[in-house]
């Protein structure tokens, strides 16, 4: 079978300049890269330097300005809002905010990407503390979010991300918080979702990355590109 | 209803649950809207139908012996005149006028065997003998024993045996029903003198027809009225009510406005809570959906629960401030038939009118959020 990919094809991307009103700030040169499955592939650079906002374009929650992502081969950046809707469903994201729901227990924050999927309350349930438990987070689950440690909240939204086994994985500084044992735990994880087939990209600018994620390819994101790291 | 849109039900219900302040402050406002508008048009309708319906139960024709001085009295033998017109078939002598009683004025009415029959009164009433009465919900009986004082063209003194009970029709609210001769002694009347004539017709919409021939069978002048003229005068002054109380939809119209304002700044700013739904696989219908179920569930119960109030407060045993407000009455107003033919329409109308524009508004705040990229929303969301 086949490994799916996520493809970006001289992608560019900027923010709208709001003062002017002429062209959009550029944050992304031309970017070509594929990101196959059952990979994990680590993005590294600088703070600011366009991270997130390539991870945002990966997941589908921003369009590029030029060129496209395809997914699988299907050019998903051009579809219509509600395609790609409809597409993000098997897009896992892991903030580097955690974007938490604070009223909602941990068990729900977790649950929310399952719910407009197919099933009950009881399988939500049972998949959301399998995953919790997993990252040893279960004895939690009825606690509001609120109220938790930052390192917690991280977990917790990594669980959110990682809960209904979605094709494409991208995960924002996802052990910023962590000790060591959580953040091998939680690249561990990534590690059995990549064997399954998925496709991860990791954002990270910690050096030691290594320490907690066996990584199989390496992009350095300088300038508004991409290179292969040396 | 598959288990997964039950679970996305529970879900919405969840999600009202996390703001009870401002779920049920909507839900107040809409309970109090939809009573007050259901409640005045539940009354004004009520009347009317109740109204009409006494009417259908009364005479074709009602013929009044008139003089420059005012009403006069017939005579018994003017029955005969009547009857001799084509197309009557019947005339019966009516005994009634007002008269005053310490507190108020009242309907005085003679009653015998064949009237209690004739007006369809409850069996567990029965015809008043000399010297009793039997009296309206809205009598007011000063004398602690239970007599009535009656000021008429005489005093009377009579004792209140029975009362009509508090589920009878509007018309005997402030009636006092006599025997035929203590009737007559209060009001004047020789034995052989009634205060007017009830025709029946054979045709009832050819009545006003009947009317030249009628005036021209009495040697005397009289005032003449049909089921539709009186009909006509209880529709107006309802209407004039009526009137008043369409009042009441400038305000509720404006209050309306601003629920639906509020509902939909409270979903603007949700705007980050959307857009990381939608970034975690939430379809804009999914959005849609969840708001839309959210809407239903604060509006359904709400609106529901008022029309129950407007219900409560035009039928139930707490009407007398309704009656008090808007009609004037003094005392515990009579017991209001439902009618459902007339109520259901107010039902739908009032639960239409309220629900229509509200979901509306929330349709058309959620689309523009449901239609929007995640980030977009994660961005202008703060």
């Amino acid at each position: 079978m086949l490994a799916i990919s996520l493809e970006c094809r001289q992608m560019a991307f900027g923010y709208p300049n709001l003062r002017s009103r002429g062209a959009a700030v550029p944050i992304l040169g031309e970017i070509d890269a594929v990101f196959p499955g059952r990979r994990i592939t680590l993005v590294s650079g600088r703070s600011g330097v366009g991270k997130s906002t390539l991870l945002h374009l990966l997941a589908g929650l921003l369009r590029p300005t030029q060129g496209e992502i395809r997914a699988d081969g299907q050019p998903v950046s051009r579809w219509l809002t509600a395609h790609r809707d409809r597409w993000r469903r098997q897009v896992g994201i892991l903030f580097q905010q955690d974007h938490l729901i604070g009223h909602l227990t941990v068990l729900e924050n977790v649950i929310l990407p399952l719910i407009p999927r197919s099933g009950d309350l009881r399988q939500w349930r049972t998949q959301g503390m399998e995953m919790l438990a997993r990252l040893k987070l279960d004895e939690l689950a009825g606690q509001p979010a609120a109220f938790l440690s930052g390192g917690q909240r991280q977990r917790v939204a990594a669980a959110r991300a990682l809960v209904g086994a979605p094709d494409y994985i991208v995960a924002d500084e996802p052990v910023a918080h962590q000790d060591r044992e959580n953040a091998r735990g939680l690249g561990g994880l990534l590690r059995q979702a990549a064997d399954r087939g998925a496709v991860v990209v990791v954002a990270a600018h910690d050096r030691h990355v290594d320490e907690w994620l066996a990584v199989d390819g390496h992009l350095h994101l300088e300038h508004g590109t991409l290179h292969p790291a040396s | 209803m598959t288990s997964n849109g039950l679970a996305r039900i529970l879900w919405a219900a969840r999600e009202l649950r996390a703001h009870p302040g401002s779920t049920l402050a909507v839900m107040a406002a809409l309970v109090l809207l939809t009573a007050l508008l259901a409640g005045g048009l539940l009354l004004s309708q009520a009347l009317t139908a109740t109204t009409a319906r006494l009417l259908d139960q009364g005479p074709d024709l009602v013929v009044r012996r008139v003089s420059p001085v005012g009403w006069q009295p017939v005579q018994v033998q003017d029955a005969a005149l009547a009857l001799a017109v084509p197309g009557i078939t019947a005339a019966r002598l009516r005994i009634w006028g007002t008269v005053k009683t310490p507190d108020q004025t009242v309907t005085v009415v003679a009653a015998d065997d064949a009237a209690m029959r004739r007006m369809a009164l409850p069996q567990t009433l029965h015809p008043p003998a000399p010297g009793e009465a039997i009296a309206g919900q809205g009598v007011i009986l000063s004398e602690t024993d239970g007599r009535l004082a009656l000021q008429g063209a005489t005093a009377l003194m009579t004792r209140v045996a029975q009362r009509f009970p508090s589920n009878s029709d509007l018309a005997t609210y402030d009636v006092v029903m006599l025997h035929p001769r203590d009737a007559r002694t209060l009001l004047g009347l020789a034995p052989v003198q009634a205060s007017d004539l009830a025709l029946s017709v054979f045709h009832p919409e050819e009545a006003a027809a009947l009317m030249p021939d009628l005036i021209r069978a009495f040697p005397w002048p009289v005032h003449i009225s049909t089921r539709l003229d009186t009909r006509k005068a209880y529709a107006a002054a309802f209407g004039r009510r009526g009137g008043l109380g369409s009042l009441l939809y400038l305000p509720a119209a404006l209050a309306l406005v601003l629920l639906a304002a509020a509902v939909i700044r409270q979903q603007m700013g949700d705007r980050a809570r959307m857009g990381l739904l939608k970034a975690l696989g939430w379809t804009g219908r999914d959005i849609l959906a969840l708001q839309m179920a959210k809407a239903l569930l604060v509006s359904l119960p709400a609106v529901a629960a008022g029309l129950v109030t407007a219900y409560g407060l035009v039928y139930g045993p707490t009407q007398s401030w309704v009656g008090r407000l808007l009609l004037g009455w003094q005392t515990t107003p009579p017991r209001l038939q439902l009618d459902a033919g007339y109520a259901a329409p107010i039902f739908l109308e009032v639960g239409g009118m309220l629900l229509v524009p509200f979901l509306a508004a929330v349709l058309a705040a959620s689309l523009g959020l449901a239609s929007s990229d995640p980030q977009d929303l994660l961005n202008r969301g703060g």
